[in-house]
């Protein structure tokens, strides 16, 4: 009797001493993670703001030899040609998602799932390749529009399969209650389910958005580049990602320096989409959560 | 008095298990009429049966006959749809719509069906409410979110919401069971007025409640129907043997 009650105290420090480790293990693994994470952002932030001025956002590049100027064009091209993704993308995306969560119990929907999965871990590259021979091939020349669907392609898949998921967390009572009430499948399905699952199908809107406003190379040779301000969409335009890529690599250190900004630029916009659509949705969480 | 439902020869089965054995009943127009049995005797599953709500678990697979009237709700002209607006459900635990408002959450199956818009949908609400027995609570604040409400009176927003299309049948699936004594006697309260304008069905473990609330009685017992009859006699003098045994505790 009286050993177990010594040996206890001993065992119950060895559990506590792993418990003590595993937790710590935890913590270095995170700092692993999200050290780089900040020190990008860091750096982006740090530099990026010294070469900020009003200049960069309102006027159009000087040769490099002069300096000065600024990215008003790429930023507006970015702003199109993401915009062009994304307004293709969502009904897509969400709607496939919807198909394969409320449909999708068949060998149809389980090969688009597959297929989602991996469209989602594309090669961005390809995206623009399939971009290049659908429509610049077809159209002769660079476009914003063909960046646009170069980027659609890298988009549908993501939200497709954040949406299905964000359906699927709706639990089956809810679809009961509007069902046992004579509403149909499909008004069930846009009025009850989805509503019920927006702020998560935001959410993959919101990452999809964020992932493809910073591709650079599906628009290499789709959107291509510019110098001027983008004529229409059916014409080449610089972009915020393929101008920090052309900067990056020149040789002129003040152009290195736009690049900076450029980043910090893209960067910002991302994280103010998010928060905008995350402001947006919190008012409706609330109420949901009962005002 | 009149029968409302009836099924004959009723069998749902789950893959290979079958939960719901063959059963014959019937459900008396203007009463109320309580299921109860131990847990996995299948009351559910027939309760359920009764307006296709098997429909959409793939491996259901129901076969018999479900009148409503003299139609069987199984049959290929009568929609599911149709047939939900004639009969309605409330559900075990309170499931308002969480996007929407006291209000909407009455008036969203009216506005689809088309059956009244404008003023009307306001005395839908007003109605429904009153008849739930809600109303004196939420008619400040019917733009606030359903979620708002306690468990209580969520399940009779819920009541309301399943008043609101007329329907002629109201199937409760242990309306109460995930509610306090007070709501519960609430909900009992309910039903007792409810039985003037609805058929209801109801099922319950709750022996007490079914004795309290219920005209006929029907006991479940491992997917077949053993008794039915007048709450009365059920519970004060039980045919059979297994019905005797369940309601005076020695098994269940």
């Amino acid at each position: 009797m009286s050993s177990r009650v010594e040996q206890a105290p001993l065992r119950l420090r060895v559990r506590l001493a792993r418990d003590r480790l595993l937790v710590g293990l935890c913590v270095v693994a995170l700092a692993l993670a999200i050290i780089p994470l900040i020190w990008v952002l860091w750096e982006v932030v740090a530099v990026g703001t010294s070469h900020l001025s009003v200049e960069f956002f309102t006027t159009l590049p000087e040769p490099p030899t002069r300096g000065g100027g600024g990215w008003a064009h790429a930023m507006v091209g970015s702003a199109v040609v993401v915009g062009i993704a994304v307004a293709m993308g969502i009904p897509v995306g969400v709607g496939t998602g919807i198909y394969m969560s409320e449909y999708g119990n068949n060998p149809l929907g389980r090969t688009t799932r597959f297929l989602c999965e991996v469209m989602a871990g594309l090669p961005s590259i390809v995206a623009g390749i399939v971009a290049y021979g659908l429509i610049v091939v077809t159209m002769g020349r660079f476009s914003a529009f063909a960046g646009g669907v170069a980027l659609a392609v890298l988009f549908v898949p993501i939200v497709a399969i954040t949406t299905q998921e964000a359906l699927q967390m709706i639990p089956r009572h809810q679809r009961e209650a509007s069902l046992a009430l004579g509403v149909a499948e499909a008004p069930t399905t846009l009025r009850v389910i989805l509503p019920a699952a927006m702020g998560n199908v935001l959410t993959g809107i919101m990452i999809a958005t964020a992932r493809v406003a910073g591709e650079t190379a599906p628009l290499l040779f789709t959107a291509f580049n510019s110098r001027y301000w983008m004529e229409g969409i059916d014409q080449p335009t610089a972009t915020i990602p393929v101008n920090i890529y052309a900067y990056a690599i020149s040789p002129f250190e003040h152009w290195h320096a736009q690049a900076w900004a450029g980043a910090l630029v893209l960067v910002a916009a991302v994280l103010l989409l998010n928060v905008a659509a995350r402001t947006l949705w919190a008012r409706r969480a609330r109420f949901m959560a009962g005002g | 008095m009149a029968e409302k439902m009836s099924t004959r020869g009723l069998r749902v089965s789950f893959g290979k298990t079958e939960a719901v054995k063959g059963v014959d009943m019937e459900i008396q127009a203007g009463a109320v009429t309580a299921i109860i049995g131990p847990s996995g005797c299948g009351k559910t599953t027939y309760l359920r049966s009764l307006n296709r709500m098997h429909d959409y678990t793939r491996i259901a697979k129901v076969t018999g006959e479900v009148f409503l009237g003299d139609r069987n709700i199984y049959d290929e002209n009568l929609s599911p749809v149709e047939l939900r607006t004639r009969v309605g459900m409330v559900f075990q635990r309170p499931n308002p719509f969480p996007t929407m408002s006291i209000r909407d959450n009455i008036t969203f199956a009216p506005k689809r069906h088309g059956l009244a818009r404008g003023r009307e949908l306001e005395e839908i609400v007003e109605r429904t409410l009153v008849q739930s027995a809600l109303w004196d609570e939420v008619k400040d604040r019917l733009d606030d979110p359903a979620t708002g409400l306690s468990g209580g009176q969520q399940q009779r927003l819920c009541i309301a919401r399943a008043l609101a299309v007329r329907p002629e049948v109201l199937l409760m699936d242990e309306p109460a069971s995930a509610l306090d004594p007070s709501a519960t006697q609430r909900i009992e309260d309910l039903i007792y007025e409810l039985k003037k304008d609805y058929t209801i069905a109801i099922v319950t473990h709750n022996m007490q409640q079914a004795a309290r609330v219920s005209d006929y009685t029907a006991f479940f017992y491992m997917g077949n129907l053993v008794e039915f009859g007048k709450t009365d006699t059920l519970f004060t003098n039980p045919k059979e043997e297994q019905t005797e045994a369940y309601i005076t505790g020695r098994f269940g």
